[in-house]
């Protein structure tokens, strides 16, 4: 930007000081426009309004108030719609209420209107709000919504307004969801058969077992709960407003929210086989990177071998291609052989599950049979490229005490409990980067070990453990410190994808290559003729 | 039960501020609602950098900050609350007296006013000062995705969302393309 457009916004600035009665800087004015515009990059329209603001407080000019773009009540919202954050007014029915577990909570329960259901609290601070009674209708102003694990939860506070609507409405259930189809939060309905019920390892617990329906199972549970009634094996149920939970990647569903009828003349045709049936004819080869959940056939090496858990278990271990690595199991079958530590093997239609999102085969019904015994392959050496910005730093970067029991080595927790080994009084440092890079087109999961932690941030793991010792933070200090130095940089990574994260093996800063500039000019301006008229 | 996170869509100032149309897949409650913009990608994750001119901290009880951030097409209305604590701590160390480069990565949220306008903002999961090459690098990112976007919305197979996008925003590619050469413009080296 020029210097008479900038000399424009100048004496525009000056004026308006000047019709408030302060004789204002010139000079100071059209330094700070062009550091704006000239070297940040500001639009002119933001910088005149950014600058005017600071001379107005420097003057101690009251601004006019504007009202703030973003953030409303009043429109009423559906639940469908509601996205965390936002304040919301809403029109529903109170389906289920729960005893609160925290005694900062008042009620807790779940809401619905015809376009779905979500959890609610009460707190208790906000003691001028009306006692919400079951089955009764609400207009419910400026509650917000909060969520937990992406799970949208409607807060009620001392600023929400509640009335009851007398008017009579009824909340007309949507169509049942499919097992399927089920995300964390609070399903409307479902219909399903309770196919089988399980042992109950808990006093707390008062049913527990699977329930079914055309798309899929899901495990339940039914906490003590003297208001309500065991499920009957073997019958159709319609649940409403149950809660659906996620551990560990899987869902289940918690029935003490919910009500349900029992469907007497529906039947429902539950399938037994989770998925695909095996294949007929010999499938090609895939790469160990590629595989889903179904059959697959794969030349792999025997790398690793691992001790039994069960009796009914003849092998398990690793097999490895030159795209990554995978856990394998056997199950006891006198037709089949082990397999020979070392080798490599054809695998044909081999069976491929997923649990708590890792997927491992299952060699039962798959053929196989060992290459010339001098046959290698170079496991997990091809690498993956994959440039883009790294847009999250996760929780478990930084800092990570680890397990010193020999071969152990996982992350203990903050109290330094180990999974397995429990209570550990010394532990090995170590530095580590979990996070995400994204290339606007996927987001990918990395894991950065030491070495590409210390090269990226410029940090060693010594200086890490003695800002740690040194901060309040301890610890957190130093993921705080990896996100700042390393959050929105471009970065190329060269790894190795395994179980849907990527492990890092080097990294690098893309720098900024000023012919690239050009050759998107040359692509932006190829047909830009102006504005289309 | 694998759950993909979205990528995060590069997208200037000028062309975030037009879009208006929200799309859900689904009545499903839990199905997350897209923004559609304008070049005719849905985005319900967004990646932008800019230049921090302004922060406002409202609220006491529940504090929410608001930021402006301007790109040389225009301005991202950037918030965080203590729902997103590590956003909003970042973004309380942010000093505005100066201007500095920040990267911001957030959900676009639409919001529209009694009027029928839709003013667009961005909940911030994280926003961070950097220098000014990686202001660049995103310039030059933002740039080519877009170009992308707007080669694809003149395709001869158009996919639903192209054609949503055609029905719903009226601006020509070219349009478009003038905006991505006004900001390349800005760290073309001569």
């Amino acid at each position: 930007m020029d210097a008479q457009q900038i000399q424009q916004i100048t004496d525009r600035i000056s004026q308006n000081l000047v019709s408030k009665g302060v004789s204002p800087d010139k000079q100071s004015i059209s330094e700070k426009l062009n550091l704006y515009i000239n070297e940040f990059g500001v639009v002119p329209f933001e910088a005149e309004r950014k600058v005017l603001s600071d001379q107005y407080k420097q003057h101690k000019i009251p601004e006019e108030a504007k009202p703030a773009a973003g953030s409303s009540t009043g429109d009423l919202v559906h639940i469908a719609d509601i996205q965390p954050n936002d304040w919301v007014t809403v029109e529903v029915k109170v389906v289920s209420l729960q005893t609160p577990n925290s005694p900062s909570i008042a009620q807790s329960g779940i809401f619905a209107d015809s376009t779905g259901a979500v959890r609610f609290v009460v707190f208790s601070k906000a003691s001028e709000l009306p006692k919400l009674e079951l089955e009764k209708w609400y207009r419910i102003e400026s509650a917000v919504v909060d969520s937990f694990k992406g799970v949208p939860n409607l807060k009620l506070h001392s600023g929400s307004h509640v009335t009851e609507i007398k008017d009579d409405r009824c909340l007309v259930p949507s169509e049942p969801t499919k097992l399927s189809d089920l995300k964390p939060g609070v399903v409307s309905c479902v219909h399903v058969k309770f196919i089988e019920e399980w042992e109950l390892r808990s006093d707390r617990m008062m049913q527990s077992g699977l329930v079914a329906d055309e798309s899929g199972r899901t495990k339940f549970v039914l906490w003590q709960d003297p208001e309500k009634e065991k499920l009957v094996p073997g019958a159709v149920y319609n649940i409403f407003y149950a809660s659906v939970d996620e551990y560990n990647g899987r869902l289940s569903l918690t029935l003490n929210s919910a009500v349900w009828i029992q469907d007497e003349d529906a039947e429902i045709s539950v399938s037994v086989s989770s998925g695909s049936s095996a294949p007929k004819e010999p499938l090609p080869v895939s790469s160990i990177r590629d595989l889903k959940v179904g059959y697959a056939s794969l030349r792999v090496k025997f790398v690793e071998e691992w001790e039994s858990k069960s009796e009914r278990m003849m092998q398990s271990g690793l097999v490895g291609d030159e795209t990554g690595r995978i856990k394998f199991v056997l199950w006891q079958d006198d037709s089949k052989e082990r397999l020979e530590l070392g080798r490599v093997y054809e695998i044909t239609n081999a069976k491929v599950d997923e649990f708590n999102g890792r997927l491992s085969i299952s060699l039962n019904p798959a053929t196989y049979s060992a290459d010339e015994p001098d046959a290698d392959i170079a496991v997990g050496k091809r690498l993956d490229e994959v440039s883009g910005t790294i847009v999250q730093v996760s929780k478990g970067s930084g800092l990570v005490r680890r397990c010193p029991v020999e071969g152990c080595n996982r992350v203990l927790s903050r109290q330094n409990f180990c999974p397995v080994h429990e209570i550990q009084n010394s532990f090995n440092y170590d530095l580590r980067i979990k996070g995400v890079v994204d290339n606007g087109q996927r987001a990918y999961n990395v894991l950065m070990n030491r070495e590409v932690t210390e090269a990226l941030s410029g940090m060693t793991m010594d200086q890490a453990i003695e800002m740690a010792s040194n901060s309040p933070l301890g610890l957190e200090e130093i993921q705080a410190v990896l996100t700042e130095r390393l959050c929105g940089r471009y970065v190329k990574c060269l790894g190795n994808e395994f179980d849907g994260r990527i492990l890092v093996k080097s990294a690098e800063f893309i720098r900024l290559d000023p012919k690239v500039t050009a050759e998107l000019m040359n692509r932006a301006g190829a047909s830009a003729g102006g504005d289309g008229i | 039960m694998s759950y993909e996170r979205e990528p995060a869509k590069r997208v200037f100032a000028a062309e975030l501020r037009e879009a208006s149309k929200t799309i859900k897949d689904t009545e499903d409650e839990k199905s997350p609602v897209y923004l559609l913009l304008p070049t005719g990608e849905r985005c319900n994750r967004v990646l932008i950098a800019g230049t921090i001119t302004q922060k406002d901290k409202v609220g006491d009880q529940n504090i929410l900050y608001r930021a402006r951030v301007s790109d040389p097409t225009g301005i991202f209305y950037i918030n965080a609350s203590s729902y997103q604590p590590e956003a909003m701590h970042q973004l309380a160390k942010i000093d505005t007296a100066n201007p500095s480069f920040v990267v911001v990565v957030g959900k676009p949220n639409a919001y529209t006013t009694p009027d029928g306008k839709t003013l667009i903002s961005v909940r911030a999961e994280s926003i961070l000062v950097v220098n000014q090459e990686t202001r660049d690098l995103w310039i030059q990112d933002a740039a080519r995705s877009t170009l992308d976007r707007v080669d694809a919305l003149s395709s001869e197979s158009p996919s639903a969302d192209i054609l949503l996008a055609r029905e719903t925003y009226h601006l020509s590619p070219d349009h478009w393309k003038k905006m991505v050469s006004d900001a390349l413009s800005r760290i073309m080296q001569l």
